[in-house]
């Protein structure tokens, strides 16, 4: 009886250590926003205060009234929608086939070749593209349109999903494939009809990854939208940090406003993105 | 049924049939199967091609050629304000670049950057993937709080954080002072020191969390087992973390450091955001310059020149990268060998 | 008249050969088993059959239409896989239908087929399931369904007990066999359990490292297998082995220090095929008898004194081991009344007739 009882209460002082460090943890991860929210909150007077309380005895929405009603916000908010959408819709397109095509028909010459140049591509970094790229939507006359950011996120989100997808398909058994194979189906309609409807969780993984880079991108937007009516929100609201110098509450406004789109679907679809984002990273 | 028989009989007379006889010649029947070469290996391959046509078309167009554009500019002139005066000029963009007088701190505050930032990822990411690799009720939670950073857009994270640090009013001051550990506010983000702790803290904030999902992925196919089979041998918590997981966790390691050595060394938007290189070029970078180069001085051809010198920066740690891959793959390789 | 007609059929991986030189002519209606230790190459002759893979090497002949270069899907052959690849998201209706959908049978006439063949395995009430939702034998029965919806040509089983208890296998085991011989279809069964291919083939295909070893009926491979691998490889507990000697020049084979005493036919044949020097022979263990003492020699038995080492009680029978002077280890099938204990000294004894002789090849002489 001795020794159970040492272990149960060795058992419990480890847990009482992990919840501990998982308690600080959560506050790092969490402090930023819920400070954030709070400020929003507060009106003007006390934001700039020598002593700052956490919650506020006089809450107040009109800082987010400021961001909605009296700025371009709204206008970048459907900006952002559009252009995110429409990354993810094309970026899934071209990736769900590529990355098929790298799981199972890699016995053709070329496609390991093309695996491998996706896994480099995902390594460039979009600072050193931001000249040619300005200077391609330029020539096309493409700078300040969606196009011009829907195409260059899509370069960008195409490796990562195409690995997603890619470590999703080779975990589908392939006797299923060879079963529809035997049973008729041409190539296209065994991706379409078999191995999509089976890919949900990986394909929501991919979506949410690609809406996230959409919805986050910074240089690109910077560099190839100058003008305010097609800006997405980050620049839109970094815009505001010029504007605003000491206007920290509609600033924490604004950045609650960003977050809070992409906080609901996440919350929504976080499992998903765990195991998508596991599948492909396995190795 | 009958009809469907019927068509796929029509679809396999048009194969060569066995002549009556029976008389099959196997090695002359094999060769002479129908369609060139070219023809018979377009016939078997085409639909891979076309299922990866879009990724190429996407991957050359916007990735391969702006980077060839990039080595080429940065051996001409290309200044957009005075098209007139491009040309060749060999390695002339070069020699400027490298002798700007910011060029070399530049470099340095580079390394500092990047080394700061990937370790803090690492210590933090490790240590969350362990805490939530534990065995606790509210796991799911915890680690939905843990992924929330990175989901935040990197222009959220710098203005939050922005106005935490923030010289006069923010909060971590008004708690340091209420802990009495300074008496007097910290201006965290104009000082050279503390700007760069800054904008690394906030780059470990928003990271991190890859960091933590990566080493939750291996940590979860640990064999329970053989951690058990350790505690028999009467190893303690401690030493089951040391001579059995940790050593699982040197390969991601490795890969994850490479990586994000990439991606940090030549990130803009956090620095960018946060400092825009200042107080007094003290987080200034490479990829900054690069911009500042270009977008404020549009001296397209020097700053492609800064851009190539970090393309052969980045091509070393993509080498490095691919080394180490392959000596892993090896070893996986080796070792299902033996086991199958 | 043969339906299906393997002729010279090899597959290269690489450098290496995975199956070489295949030849096979089944008869319309004929349960073919390919049987061998893993990697020995019948699961790559059936997906060849299949079309899943490329043919090196040969043809493949189906009815009187060469099939070696026709894609998989216009093949009209189904296969039953090991692991079942159901559709998981398609209903077992719907995976039953489904090959007939490909084909553009009508909703109402493959769903109407699709029954008739649930109703035929006894699945009828699991219809609207899902794959998820059913246990590994109601999976193999929709495997079953599903390959014999389509009525094809010729059916592909690739291990399809292997993943079932013990119990169920052996009654799926006698229902395949009765389906298929109530179908009529052109069957090829690939297995690694000599119990199945003995049991369920019109004919067996052993096969080693990519080559085969024999093709024959379950009683030729049995009786007179071709090689030392075929005899070793059929039957359980595996045929004893012991070495000999042969002269040829006195016509004198010598087993456990003793002449075996041989008719002239068989002599004959040694004396043609065999040289001189050592040789193996084989005989099952359901041919030893453990006897108490030393009978009188007689002109048709050979016998060696043995110490019991282990008995084995599996029911039915006894598998006693013995072992002989010299170290050898010999195994015995006896009654259940044997009476023998662990230590025992015994005499053991075969009847000449059925000692297999294999010459230094390995090949069987006589």
């Amino acid at each position: 009886m001795r020794i159970l009882r040492t272990r149960a209460s060795r058992r419990r002082m480890r847990h009482l250590l992990t919840y501990a460090g998982l308690l600080v943890a959560s506050v790092y991860a969490l402090f930023p926003l819920a400070w954030a929210l709070a400020t929003a909150l507060k009106p003007s007077g006390e934001i700039l205060s020598d002593t700052p309380t956490f919650f506020t005895a006089h809450p107040t929405l009109a800082h987010f009234r400021e961001v909605l009603f009296e700025t371009a916000f709204p206008t970048y908010f459907v900006n952002s929608v559009i252009v995110s959408l429409a990354t993810v819709v094309v970026s899934l397109a071209v990736g769900i086939f590529a990355a098929y095509a790298i799981s199972r028909l890699d016995r053709t010459p070329g496609i390991r070749a093309i695996g491998v140049a996706m896994l480099v591509g995902q390594m460039v970094p979009v600072v050193l593209l931001i000249m040619p790229l300005y200077q391609f939507m330029q020539a096309t006359g493409l700078l300040n349109t969606y196009i011009a950011l829907i195409m260059t996120y899509t370069v960008f989100a195409i490796p990562i999903i195409t690995w997603m997808m890619k470590g999703f398909f080779d975990t589908v058994p392939i006797e299923i494939e060879e079963a529809a194979r035997l049973d008729g189906c041409s190539r296209l309609y065994i991706v379409l009809r078999i191995i999509l409807p089976l890919s949900t969780p990986a394909i929501m993984a991919a979506a949410i990854y690609a809406l996230i880079l959409a919805w986050s991108e910074f240089v690109l937007a910077f560099t190839l939208i100058s003008d305010d009516s097609m800006r997405t929100l980050s620049t839109g609201v970094f815009s505001f940090m010029g504007l605003w110098t000491v206007n920290w509450g509609s600033l924490m406004s604004a950045a609650v406003l960003i977050v809070l789109p992409v906080a609901v679907v996440f919350g929504f679809t976080q499992k998903y993105l765990v195991s998508g984002l596991t599948a492909g990273s396995g190795r | 049924m009958a009809h469907f028989h019927d068509s796929i009989r029509r679809r396999d007379s048009e194969y060569k049939s066995v002549d009556s006889a029976g008389a099959l010649q196997p090695a002359a029947a094999a060769r002479s199967r129908r369609g060139t070469p070219v023809m018979r290996f377009l016939k078997r391959h085409w639909i891979s091609y076309l299922f990866v046509l879009p990724a190429v078309v996407f991957l050359v167009g916007l990735l391969l050629i702006p980077i060839v554009n990039v080595i080429v500019d940065s051996f001409f002139n290309v200044n957009l304000l005075r098209p007139d005066a491009n040309g060749f000029v060999g390695l002339d963009n070069f020699v400027r670049a490298v002798s700007e007088p910011l060029f070399w701190s530049n470099v340095w505050n580079g390394v500092v950057w990047t080394v700061g930032s990937v370790f803090g990822e690492f210590v933090v990411g490790l240590a969350t993937a362990l805490l939530l690799n534990q065995q606790v009720r509210g796991r799911a939670l915890f680690r939905a709080i843990m992924i929330t950073p990175w989901v935040v857009p990197i222009v959220v994270a710098a203005m939050t954080w922005s106005w935490i640090l923030n010289g006069e009013y923010g909060i971590l001051n008004a708690i340091l002072r209420e802990l009495g550990i300074i008496s007097d506010n910290v201006s965290w983000l104009g000082n050279k020191w503390t700007a760069m702790l800054a904008v690394i803290n906030t780059n470990v904030w928003r990271s991190f969390p890859f960091w933590t999902l990566s080493y939750l992925a291996v940590l979860q196919t640990i064999d329970r087992a053989e951690l058990e089979a350790a505690e028999l041998d009467g190893a303690n918590a401690l030493q089951r973390l040391w001579y059995i997981v940790l050593p699982k966790l040197k390969g991601i390691t490795l890969i994850l450091s490479i990586l994000n050595v990439i991606w940090v060394f030549n990130n803009f938007d956090f620095i960018w955001l946060m400092t825009q290189g200042g107080p007094l070029n003290a987080t200034e970078t490479l990829a900054i310059q690069t911009y500042l180069l270009a977008f404020e001085q549009y001296r397209f051809g020097e700053a492609s020149a800064v851009a190539v010198i970090m393309l052969l920066m980045l091509l070393v740690a993509i080498g490095l990268y691919f080394y180490i891959q392959r000596r892993r793959a090896r070893r996986i390789d080796a070792y299902t060998a033996n086991k199958g | 008249m043969t339906d299906l007609n393997l002729s010279h059929v090899s597959k290269g991986f690489g450098g290496t050969l995975a199956v070489e030189d295949f030849c096979l002519e089944a008869e319309p209606g004929e349960f073919i088993v390919l049987v061998g230790p893993s990697g020995c190459g019948k699961t790559t002759t059936m997906r060849m059959i299949a079309g899943l893979e490329d043919v090196t090497a040969g043809t493949i002949a189906l009815g009187d239409l060469d099939i070696t270069e026709v894609p998989a899907r216009d093949r009209d052959v189904a296969m039953v896989f090991q692991n079942y690849a159901l559709y998981p998201h398609m209903s077992v209706l719907d995976n039953i239908a489904f090959s007939l959908k490909m084909r553009g049978v009508s909703r109402d006439a493959r769903e109407h087929q699709a029954r008739d063949v649930a109703e035929l395995l006894g699945i009828s009430h699991l219809l609207g399931r899902k794959p998820r939702e059913l246990s590994g034998g109601q999976r193999q029965r929709v495997a079953l369904g599903r390959a014999i919806v389509r009525q094809p040509k010729l059916f592909l089983m690739d291990e399809p007990l292997s993943n079932l208890d013990a119990k169920l296998r052996v009654a799926m085991r006698a229902e395949i066999v009765k389906l298929q011989r109530q179908l009529g279809i052109t069957t090829v069964y690939v297995t690694h359990d000599q119990v199945e291919a003995m049991t369920m083939g019109h004919r067996i295909v052993v096969m080693k490292d990519g080559v085969v070893q024999q093709i024959g009926t379950p009683e030729q491979i049995y009786d007179r297998p071709a090689n030392r691998f075929v005899a070793e490889f059929i039957g359980t507990p595996p045929m004893n082995f012991a070495s000999g000697e042969w002269a040829a020049e006195h016509d004198e084979l010598r087993l456990w220090g003793e002449p075996v005493p041989l008719e002239s036919a068989r002599a004959a044949r040694l004396r043609a095929d065999v040289a001189s020097g050592p040789i193996e022979l084989g005989f099952r263990p359901e041919h030893v008898h453990l006897c108490s003492s030393s009978s009188p020699s007689t002109t048709s038995a050979i016998e060696v004194p043995v110490h019991i080492e282990l008995i084995e009680n599996v029911g039915n029978s006894r598998i006693v081991e013995t072992v002989t002077p010299s170290g050898g280890a010999l195994n015995a099938i006896c009654a259940s009344d044997f009476r023998g204990a662990v230590g025992d000294r015994l005499q053991l004894r075969v009847d000449v007739q059925h000692l297999h002789v294999f010459n230094q090849q390995h090949a069987r002489v006589s």
